[in-house]
């Protein structure tokens, strides 16, 4: 069965890997850059993913913390994690989930031309982190 | 000079940004560098105006010359109109005469003086064998409105001309006629394609667009060819996904290519389909009446915003062909109807 788990393998020495899953690539992508821009106690390695489960044939580290970004313009995007998570062990959400939405800037106008050329344009890097409890789970966003 | 002649001069050259004043003053060259050294360029947009709507007096610049003024400043704000397209064709066996662009202009104003006794039409010659006609419209007993002026652009090497979409559009079957004649075709036929940016649509209509302007060298690596996220890569960020992001990337080459794209604004579909439902009855499923939808997509770059929703995530690729399409079928107004 193709589910993440915990602990179903040793923690690397002095690494820390975390895994980030949403279905908009340039958005894990500044995020991880960020993360790996910020001082941590161990080596941190970022995992990008557009869902779960993970392609099975790669040898990967253990994973420490998913993290699901939701992007609130899209249905599309919420589905796709609500799909994700069957593929997560339930020991995972004792604190190593989080769900990040992004999005919250309001578009300027439902008439006339976007505010840009590029998809990427139409949400900004301003991520709301849901606290540091226990992950909420999907349904309640 | 006339009043109203003077008055159109007036308002043409005030339209004109400060900025932009001296290339267009030189390029309608009309006045002459003497003439143009005794103004100051630095005073106050009015008293400006007013100075070179004085020398053009000095020079008695004729309606003529004020239409001409107005043909450049349109070309160098083309982006101000909207444009429509519309494509000739040649009735079947008819010769393909050479083309004498003299003989052209002439017959062309001669149709519409004779349709309207009042119509100003002022011609300006641009590079690839186009012409920029200018047409001021009255009618039989009011002279023309100079202030609403419809523009045409003809390549007269292709059977293409552009319009400026004018207000007075009940003088659009005139023009269409005009250009037939005397472009001597047989029918004209408006296309389903309309922008701000003519070159684009040029670029649509010629199959100018797809031209990459360095070697393709097919030999590249994928990696290297993508959008370039790949190349800086911290290697501390493992993408999981790699062979479908390549995928999406190559399908997303595949149909756009590595040029840049021509520019639109917007792309809209008119539906008129009958509901169809999984479910058996249902009420809307018993209408015999087609459904009438429109969907519009905007962007201030439609075909380059189109090309990034697969790579950035928000699409599946390949994209809906009704949307890839645009450029190749040179239409970004649709009618789907059921089969």
């Amino acid at each position: 069965m193709s589910v993440l788990r915990p602990l179903d393998k040793l923690p690397g020495l002095n690494t820390a890997t975390i895994l980030l899953v949403g279905t908009e690539d340039v958005l894990l992508q500044q995020l991880a850059e960020a993360m790996l821009k910020e001082d941590c106690t161990s080596e941190l390695k970022v995992h990008l993913a557009k869902s779960l489960p993970l392609p099975s044939n790669v040898n990967r580290p253990r994973i420490d913390l998913i993290v699901f970004v939701v992007n609130l313009h899209s249905k599309h995007s919420l589905r796709n994690v609500e799909e994700s998570l069957h593929h997560v062990d339930a020991a995972f959400f004792l604190g190593k989930v989080s769900f990040l939405a992004t999005g919250d800037r309001r578009l300027s106008s439902h008439h006339g031309a976007a505010p840009g050329p590029h998809a990427a344009d139409l949400r900004r890097p301003c991520a709301q982190r849901l606290g540091p409890e226990p992950a909420v789970p999907a349904a309640e966003l | 000079m006339d009043e109203t002649v003077s008055e159109f001069f007036r308002r043409t050259i005030l339209k004109i940004p400060l900025t932009e004043m001296m290339t267009i003053l030189k390029t309608w060259n009309f006045l002459s560098e003497n003439q143009l050294q005794t103004v100051n360029f630095r005073q106050r947009k009015e008293s400006l105006v007013q100075d070179l709507v004085l020398l053009c007096e000095e020079n008695r610049a004729s309606l003529n010359d004020a239409a001409l003024l107005d043909i450049i400043y349109t070309q160098f704000h083309r982006h101000q109109k909207v444009w429509d397209v519309f494509q000739m064709s040649k009735g079947p066996g008819e010769d393909t005469d050479l083309f004498d662009m003299e003989q052209f202009k002439s017959s062309f104003k001669k149709i519409l003086k004779r349709a309207l006794k009042n119509v100003t039409v002022s011609f300006r010659d641009a590079e690839e064998n186009a012409v920029w006609i200018r047409i001021a419209w009255g009618t039989q007993y009011g002279k023309p409105n100079q202030y609403k002026p419809a523009y045409v652009v003809y390549y007269s090497q292709t059977p293409y001309a552009f319009t400026s979409s004018s207000q007075l559009k009940s003088n659009l079957p005139l023009l269409g006629q005009a250009l037939t004649i005397a472009s001597k075709h047989h029918q004209i036929v408006k296309m389903d394609l309309r922008s701000r940016y003519l070159d684009s649509l040029k670029a649509i209509v010629f199959k100018q667009y797809n031209q990459t302007f360095e070697t393709h060298n097919s030999t590249t690596p994928l990696q290297e060819r993508s959008l370039g996220l790949d190349i800086n890569m911290d290697s501390r960020i493992i993408h999981e996904n790699k062979t479908e992001k390549e995928r999406v990337q190559r399908v997303t080459q595949e149909i756009f290519g590595d040029y840049p794209q021509p520019r639109l604004e917007f792309a809209q579909y008119k539906l008129e389909t009958k509901f169809k439902s999984d479910l058996n009855g249902g009420i809307l499923a018993e209408r015999e009446e087609p459904l009438r939808c429109l969907v519009k997509f905007s962007s201030p770059h439609l075909l380059e915003a189109l090309k990034s929703l697969a790579p950035a995530g928000i699409a599946d690729a390949p994209l809906s062909p009704l949307l890839t399409c645009i450029p190749n079928k040179g239409m970004n107004y649709f009618k789907i109807r059921d089969k």
